[in-house]
């Protein structure tokens, strides 16, 4: 049962941290960008490339994929988001496929570069096994388990008290109402796919050595983290990183206990028990509001 | 007016580059192996009657299947060269013709269509697509044009009975023959519970329950989990099998899934014997998971590259396979493109001629092992009721440790 547990969490922190870099993006400009998961699977690729290729220490090669994929970040807002509010004064729905494209496109790329075969993606850190609680343990897997939490708490404090993460919640709430505040929204938009880019690679980086390096995981991440998203609640890191860790709990404790068939079953019936329950998800709240 | 040309500039760019992504399906002259003359990969249109004998390739080199397409077409054109460089095939050179199938069923019926219909009898030989399922679908195309046809797998064995594929002969054997050998192996280690954990795509689901009734032939128990082709973990379902009393597992993956299983025996603490499928044998297993991960597993690879010492030239050639993706793929893929060749050559020669009916009459007549050229598998024959390759036995795959390729041929590491 341990073992499950510990399966379930790793896989769940796998989920999560793809769940916060959509939702970095996702704060100030409302789009889910679909072209997160590729940006990870990039990221995966870029640690191989600079790890077991060229030989980078892990610092160096952690900061390249991060600049790298800020770079995708900001093109995916550039060339599929941007163009959307020229055209029609507002993203609407178009974005999902725009981004879909963008995702592909990307996805393609990596493929010619590395080819369609699963990469072994080292890991940068101490090797080796831990003992606790009846678990045996990769330091990766703790590793990536830390990175969620970490980052999931760092960035809600980010957003919710700092001024440009304020910032980002006033579009969210209101982007009327932020830029006749004199919110750039334009630029906040470019900034936070590129954060989000940023993030996504360096993610990718950090669960590489769990996943490999796969042009076919893009969809998947972006699908599971879209579900975790969904449970944990919109337009929260906390609900995000919630929502990841009960994914991946109960994918896990259902794969072992009900049948390798059932995981991804009991995750589609749970999401949509809870989204009938609790709409707003389990970390989301409803917002009053004067009228 | 400036964010509208934007906007425009930047769709265009955005759908150039998906569509070059996206692989084309027109007719390339592809390939990239070292060791292929060039003079084999042309795209010219010479008949037979002119001296050249055109070999269409109908495989994927751009899409999902690249992975075997390519190195399977690096074979075909190595075997071109090589005939080209001995005489050429009853005094014909070789040209290879490919189509881009881009691992669409689909896009290769119509690039079979497309070629046939005009004139069926320009090809002399069909390459007829990288892996069953492509295979499968042609089967009708080729049945009514009725030109000569190699392929690996047909998928549905529909040619075990040749009136489905008059003019198509089929590389592998009945499909039940690898888990055959691989049930035998795990009798003889003693092995009384073998656990069975599958990716759930369709050859690995069929594989594990080929297993399946292998093993109860033989008196052996066993439990089979499925592995869903989303997960990134197999640890769940190792713990399955574990809880289960396997004593040893049967692993049918491709790619990262055999790294997950692997990475699920110390996270159980569960060091219990592993042996890879075949198709999960079709890769360096070796570069999928740590040094320290790969002792005590096995793979069943085919019959490779070890044979090409019989045939001057070839261990060169197959040394020199170095294009970026079939870099990593053991000879055995590449083998299956060359032996197409050299069965070509075979029946040609029993024929005395190089038209389709006389070259499909030939192959029931063929009893070839690698002395006749061929390097993939070590016997090949087909009879008149069964176009598959019926001297295909369970002998003829060998469970080794689990091995890196080096020089085109498979090299043992980590023996239990």
């Amino acid at each position: 049962m341990a073992i499950t547990i510990w399966s379930g969490l790793v896989l769940g922190s796998i989920y999560a941290l793809v769940a916060t870099g959509f939702t970095i993006s996702m704060l100030p400009t409302g789009v889910f960008n679909f072209a997160q998961g590729a940006i990870v699977v990039a990221g995966a690729f870029l640690s191989y490339q600079f790890l077991s290729v060229s030989n980078l220490g892990g610092g160096l090669a952690l900061l390249l994929a991060a600049l790298i994929g800020m770079g995708l970040g900001a093109a995916c807002e550039l060339v599929a988001i941007r163009p959307l509010t020229w055209a029609r004064g507002t993203v609407g729905d178009a974005a999902l496929v725009t981004t879909v494209g963008a995702s592909t496109l990307i996805i393609g790329l990596l493929s010619i570069k590395w080819g369609a075969l699963a990469l072994l993606v080292p890991f940068a850190g101490p090797g080796g096994y831990l003992h606790f609680l009846g678990v045996v343990a990769r330091p990766v897997e703790v590793f990536v388990f830390a990175a969620a939490i970490v980052s999931a708490i760092a960035f809600e404090v980010l957003f919710r008290y700092t001024r440009p993460g304020q910032a980002c919640l006033a579009v969210a709430e209101d982007r009327d109402a932020a830029m006749l505040r004199g919110v750039n929204v334009s630029r906040l938009s470019l900034v936070a796919f590129a954060l989000a880019g940023a993030f996504g690679a360096a993610a990718g980086v950090i669960i590489g050595p769990i996943t490999y390096a796969l042009p076919t995981l893009g969809a998947t991440l972006a699908l599971s983290g879209f579900v975790a998203l969904a449970l944990g609640g919109e337009g929260s890191f906390v609900g995000g990183l919630l929502g990841g860790l009960v994914v991946g709990l109960v994918e896990s404790l259902a794969t072992r206990y009900i049948g390798a068939s059932y995981g991804d079953l009991a995750v589609v019936a749970l999401l949509l028990t809870t989204l009938a329950l609790r709409p707003k998800g389990l970390a989301g709240f409803t917002k009053a509001r004067s009228v | 007016m400036k964010r509208k040309l934007f906007a425009l500039a930047a769709f265009a760019a955005l759908t150039i580059l998906v569509a070059a992504c996206g692989g084309s399906s027109s007719s390339t002259s592809g390939g990239s192996s070292a060791a292929t003359s060039s003079s084999s990969a042309s795209g010219s249109s010479s008949s037979a009657s002119n001296g050249t004998i055109k070999v269409l390739a109908i495989t994927d080199t751009s899409g999902p299947n690249k992975v075997v397409g390519v190195p399977e077409l690096d074979g075909l054109q190595a075997g071109a060269a090589y005939y080209n460089a001995h005489g050429g095939i009853l005094g014909h050179k070789v040209d290879i013709v490919v189509k881009d199938d881009n691992g669409d069923p689909t896009q290769a019926t119509t690039n079979v269509v497309q070629a046939l219909g005009s004139n069926p009898n320009q090809y002399t030989m069909i390459w007829g697509g990288e892996e069953g399922t492509i295979t499968a679908a042609l089967i009708p195309v080729i049945a009514r044009y009725k030109p000569f046809t190699i392929a690996i797998n047909d998928g549905t064995n529909l040619c075990q009975n040749s009136s489905h594929c008059p003019s198509e002969f089929i590389l592998a054997g009945a499909p039940t023959v690898p888990e055959v050998a691989q049930a035998q192996w795990f009798k003889s280690k003693g092995y009384k519970n073998v656990g069975i954990i599958y990716e759930e795509i369709a050859f690995t689901q069929t594989e594990a329950q080929n297993l399946t009734n292998d093993l109860k032939a033989l008196g052996i128990k066993s439990e089979s989990v499925g592995l869903p082709t989303s997960a990134t973990s197999a640890t769940p379902e190792m713990s399955t099998l574990k809880s289960a009393g396997a004593q040893a597992v049967y692993a049918a993956g491709f790619g990262a899934p055999q790294g997950y299983i692997y990475a699920a025996r110390p996270e159980l603490n569960w060091p219990v014997p592993i042996l890879w499928d075949a198709a999960g044998s079709s890769v360096d297993i070796s570069k999928l998971a740590p040094a320290s991960q790969l002792p005590n597993s096995y793979e069943t690879p085919f019959y490779c590259l070890d044979k090409a010492h019989s045939v001057p030239g070839l261990a060169a050639a197959a040394s020199a396979e170095t294009t970026p993706i079939s870099g990593a793929l053991p000879c055995s893929t590449w083998g299956q493109g060359f032996d197409a060749l050299a069965i070509l050559n075979a029946a040609a020669k029993k024929a005395g001629s190089v038209s389709s009916s006389a070259l499909s009459s030939a192959m029931t007549s063929l009893h070839l092992t690698t002395a006749d050229d061929v390097i993939f598998q070590p016997v090949y024959c087909w009879t008149t009721s069964d176009h598959e390759n019926t001297c295909n036995a369970p002998s003829a795959y060998t469970v080794t440790p689990v091995g890196s390729i080096s020089g085109g041929r498979l090299q043992p590491v980590g023996a239990s």
